[in-house]
């Protein structure tokens, strides 16, 4: 115990002695160990933890399996069925979308709901703060109305009013009374689902077509496994209630199959591999950083080589100096470590910040126990690996002859160990710098993707209008729109603007099945074409620049008295009408016309053609099977659709370049509830946003790997720096006694450049062959370009050999600047 | 006087100043010093005297503060620093005290070595004025050899045949027994006087006496100046009291 006290005393003087070198070591090692903390602590919040549910090895996401969806919604009559036939299930509960309208308390407002079975809280062990859970009896049909709030409207709505169990609130024009609170703590974003402040049973809906099964709705479910059944023996289970169920229905769910899949994956599945990549890739940051540790290590210790002589010459074993010098390189560890810990610590947050979106569950990640012994073990190890090399090379010191130290010759000392480092970093830095080259030409390319509409300076918000619509005449429906389109419009520096219905671009869809006239209709619905579905004004091509390729546009007199007409995108025509001109065809929709429990045929003719618009993102896009897309006018749509219409719409906006789109929106707004005060008018959201999310992933990858590339590129050039600065200082009385011997300061800068450009160039073609095989991991993170992109791996690899040439050249330099006379002054 | 009388090397009211920090220290005041072609010359003198900086300004390693310096009859006291390169290495040998050889290279590259700093010499070329000047000092056996492989006297001729493979006008040679044993040093300088009986220039260092006698001439320096023999015993007679 003494003699570790006294080799860790001995270490600390040691440190404090050699400021330079300590000071360097640790903010490189901080700098790997930190890296790699905060890609570990984003790894152990998104991967490792259990999801904070207490049964959650047991809970899974449930979907319908369809042709164009893996994941869509779920018939609710379905759901019922796989609720009553399983066997392998403790329980199972849908939920979609709510109108989170709400007015009676305060200033109306629009605030996210969702629509949720009884077992919905219960399933994920959510107690509410307080209050009950939903009970059956609640979530039927008739049932009295109930609501459940979060903990944040609670305070924001209620003041914390603890009383306020009991209470009315009017949510999408119903009285509801308030039965809980759910904490805070309640967080949960999956597909359909985000954590809400209104939360109302799904089997009080009262629209009747939501009870067909031919309906879907946005509806998913999750279900809990009973003790001791596995995915596996579920999905088994599922096939055999769906085969039940496509004999029992055929015309529907001939299909159909469920999708079962655990909730740890559909909540992080997409960045498993995202997050593994980059775990490896900040591995490689951290071994760049020990090998430019390790080669200061060997540096210093060749200059200390005599005093290693005179201990062993004392009788200090290898043993002895060895777990000195390992006394020394983990203390180095250690203080990096800690200070890395910071650094992980407050990068974690900021990239937290800056990429909100991108990352599931992202209010999960910190540093917890977990994550302090992971960087506590790096440390170690990394102490233990970078000290180990210069430890035994220095265990190893011929004691005579460093003692003796006669110096008749002047050695080169071209440390071998020192070059296999340096070659090291080399090939791992270039590696890495591919891995961002292929993200940053992912991301060009993505730039490059014409999404089929113009997001620059158009906005889209909701309006909502008052409950009591609802009970209106459809008429009364059209003239409040037409009023709100008004208004809109009659705002200074609005150039277009449009209502909107359906699907959005690129944030939500909205399908209808269809019936291209002349085609042989499939027997079975569940056959039947699909297309997505806009409801639009004449503006909305105009505001987003969607080009008109065939026929005409909308215009106002495309309206609830005229023909019913459709716009069809290209990849409709091209599907459906191949080799013929559409205009003038006939298409018919399977919809819920003027009953709203039962799906007609609806014919509308086509009267234009226009653009494909990239409706599943940019980078998805193009490998989305479902791709036709259907336009129809705003004030044409069915009786069924006037009447959802009544409880929100969307409002599409193109600003005039030069203003300022925020200050007109708020015009936009304050005219609007100066004629409908009772009317909600949601956020804006800027369609260039909304492009922008849809590539979030590649950017955060992009991004994190770029940070990695570039700590590598530095990292590797310092490396390279210090050792040919090492070596001239080395070889400064050689470089004497060639100038002695007549080399020109040319001879003795190629000499030097030399040994970088051989280290530079293994370490090039030794990284190109690595990140050959293991840029392959990145396939699927990658858009336009192949993994082993030539382009890439040029401009990287010339890239990376101009760094290190200039990072060489320094040495370089000071070598051709030795003055001969002072190199052998010593003489 | 006609050319091949003159002497290959004359230095007239040589000075050279150091400047450390405030301090001037006059390392050469004045020298004056010729050394005809075929002359073997050693200067000798106290620690210090300034024997080694005049021989790096001799070697044109080092520019002299003031004065002046012909080597060949050419002015060689203000080229720059390429030129000093291409004169050292075409008319200059030098033989150093640790020898200096190169521990990376083999014994034949160390001699290759100043001929690979010269434009366009055929290889050939290279090789055979290598093989001449080890078998010149009987190491011809040992090409392959690196130094470390060699004795001190070994590596002492090695690097003799290093400054003789450029067949140079002056061989300069500071303090070449320092590092050796009485019997090595003995043979190196018998080395050197079969090569100055050959027509080798030779400028050499040494404060041994019993080594300077090998030359056909002795200057004697103190504080920097040249003194004659008398008066140095005298000088230094006068410093011990």
């Amino acid at each position: 115990m003494t003699g570790v006290v006294q080799d860790l005393g001995y270490a600390l003087r040691q440190l404090g002695k050699n400021q330079g070198f300590t000071v360097v070591a640790i903010v490189t090692l901080a700098l790997g160990i930190g890296a790699n903390t905060a890609i570990f602590s984003v790894v152990s919040g998104v991967l490792l933890n259990p999801l904070p549910f207490p049964r959650a090895d047991r809970i899974v996401s449930m979907f319908e399996d369809k042709p164009n969806f893996p994941k869509g919604s779920i018939s609710y009559p379905n759901f019922l069925d796989w609720q009553r036939d399983n066997a392998s299930f403790e329980a199972m509960a849908a939920y979609r979308w709510g109108d989170g309208s709400i007015t009676g308390v305060g200033t109306a407002e629009n605030v996210p709901a969702q629509r949720i079975s009884a077992t919905f809280f219960p399933i994920l062990g959510v107690s509410p703060l307080f209050g009950r859970n939903f009970t059956a009896d609640d979530d039927r049909r008739g049932a009295s109305p109930t609501v459940m709030i979060s903990e944040g409207l609670w305070k924001r709505k209620f003041g914390s009013d603890l009383n306020v169990i009991g209470k009315q609130l009017t949510v999408a024009g119903d009285s509801r009374t308030i039965i809980a609170v759910v904490p805070a703590s309640f967080r949960l974003r999956i597909n359909n689902f985000r954590t809400a402040d209104i939360y109302v049973p799904i089997g009080q809906e009262t629209n009747p077509a939501f009870y067909k099964r031919e309906s879907f709705w946005g509806t998913d479910a999750i279900g809990l496994l009973k003790t001791g059944v596995t995915l596996q023996q579920a999905r088994e289970d599922m096939r055999r209630v769906n085969a039940g169920l496509a004999a029992a229905y055929p015309d529907v769910n001939a299909n159909i199959k469920a999708n079962v899949i655990a909730l740890k994956d559909e909540i992080v599945g997409e960045m498993r591999p995202v997050l593994l990549v980059l775990l490896g890739a900040v591995a490689f940051v951290l071994l760049i950083a020990c090998v430019n540790v390790a080669n200061l290590l060997l540096a210093r210790s060749t200059a200390r080589q005599r005093e290693f002589s005179v201990r062993a010459a004392l009788g200090a074993g290898h043993a002895r100096i060895v777990r000195q010098l390992l006394t020394e390189s983990l203390v180095l560890a250690l203080v990096g470590g800690a200070l890395g810990l910071l650094l992980a610590k407050w990068g974690t947050a900021a990239a937290i910040a800056a990429i909100p979106r991108s990352l599931p569950r992202a209010e999960e990640i910190g540093i917890d126990i977990r994550v302090l012994f992971f960087t506590l073990s790096i440390s170690v190890i990394t102490g233990i690996v970078f000290g180990l090399v210069p430890a035994l090379k220095s265990s190893r010191t011929n004691i005579g002859d460093t003692l003796k130290d006669t110096g008749r010759s002047v050695s080169g000392h071209r440390s071998r160990i020192q070059a296999i480092f340096v070659i090291g970093e080399m090939a791992m830095a270039l590696v890495l710098l591919v891995g961002a080259g292929l993200m940053l030409r992912t991301l060009v390319q993505l730039w490059g993707v014409d999404p089929g509409f113009n997001p620059h300076n158009v906005v889209h918000f909701g309006v909502t209008p008052p409950p009591s619509l609802a009970q209106g005449s459809l008429d009364e429906v059209r003239a409040i729109f037409r009023q709100i389109d008004s208004t809109i419009h009659s705002v200074p520096g609005v150039e277009n603007a449009s209502l909107h219905w359906g699907a959005r671009p690129m944030e939500g869809d909205d399908e209808t099945a269809i019936w291209p006239e002349g085609q042989q209709l499939p027997e079975h619905q569940a056959d039947y074409a699909s297309t997505l579905e806009y409801a639009v004004e004449p503006d909305y091509l105009k505001a987003m620049r969607i080009p008109l390729l065939r026929g005409r546009s909308f215009t106002d007199a495309d309206n609830e008295h005229s023909e019913r007409v459709v716009l069809i995108d290209s990849s409709f025509a091209k599907q459906y009408f191949p080799g013929q001109d559409p205009i003038g065809k006939h298409v018919k929709l399977f919809a819920l016309d003027s009953d709203p429990t039962q799906r007609t045929w609806v014919s509308r003719v086509v009267v234009g053609v226009v653009g494909h618009v990239n409706q599943w993102g940019l980078a998805e896009d193009a490998i989305r099977p479902l791709q036709a897309q259907l336009y129809l006018p705003f004030m044409q749509g069915t009786d069924v659709s006037m009447k959802n219409v009544a409880q929100g719409a969307d409002v599409f906006v193109r600003f005039g370049s030069s203003l300022n789109s925020e200050a007109t929106f708020q015009t936009i707004r304050k005219k609007l509830l100066a004629t409908h005060s009772d009317l909600i008018v949601g956020e804006n959201q800027s369609e260039e946003e909304v492009v922008a999310r849809s590539i979030a992933g590649q950017r955060f990858s992009l991004i994190l790997l770029g940070v990695f590339a570039g700590l590598a590129l530095l990292l590797a050039g310092i490396g390279i720096y210090g050792v040919l600065s090492y070596l001239v200082g080395q070889r400064t009385r050689e470089i004497g006694v060639r100038m002695a011997l007549g080399a020109q300061r040319l001879h003795v800068l190629r000499m030097v450049l030399r040994d970088g450009v051989r280290m530079t160039l293994a370490g090039a073609a030794i990284g190109i062959v690595a990140a050959l095989g293991l840029t392959r991991l990145m396939t699927n993170m990658l858009f336009g370009v192949k993994p082993t992109d030539p382009m890439t791996f040029a401009v990287v690899a010339v890239m990376l050999c101009g760094i290190a040439l200039f990072a060489c050249y320094l040495p370089a330099r000071r070598a051709m600047r030795v003055d001969p006379m002072e190199a052998l002054r010593y003489e | 006087m006609t050319e091949a009388n003159l002497p290959l090397i004359q230095i007239a009211d040589l000075t050279k100043v150091f400047y450390t920090d405030e301090i001037e220290t006059h390392a050469l005041s004045g020298v004056h010093l010729s050394i005809a072609k075929g002359e073997y010359v050693a200067m000798s003198g106290p620690s210090g005297c300034g024997k080694s900086t005049l021989l790096s300004i001799i070697g044109l390693l080092d520019t002299p503060t003031a004065g002046r310096y012909q080597l060949n009859t050419k002015p060689v006291e203000n080229l720059d620093f390429a030129e000093r390169a291409r004169i050292r290495n075409q008319e200059i040998g030098f033989i150093f005290q640790s020898f200096n050889l190169i521990g990376d290279l083999t014994v034949y590259e160390n001699v290759e070595l100043p001929l690979t700093y010269r434009q366009r010499m055929p290889s050939a070329d290279r090789k055979k004025r290598v093989m001449e000047a080890l078998e010149r000092v009987g190491m011809a056996h040992r090409l392959r050899h690196y130094p470390s492989q060699l004795s001190g006297g070994q590596q002492q001729r090695v690097a003799v045949a290093r400054a003789l493979a450029g067949k140079p006008s002056i061989l300069l040679a500071d303090e070449p027994t320092g590092n050796l044993d009485s019997r090595n040093g003995e043979a190196v300088m018998e080395l050197l006087s079969d090569l100055h009986r050959e027509g080798a220039t030779i400028c050499m260092v040494t404060h041994d006496p019993r080594f300077a006698k090998h030359a056909q001439r002795e200057v004697h320096l103190f504080d920097g100046k040249v003194v004659a023999e008398e008066e140095l015993h005298k000088l230094m007679q006068d410093a011990q009291v």
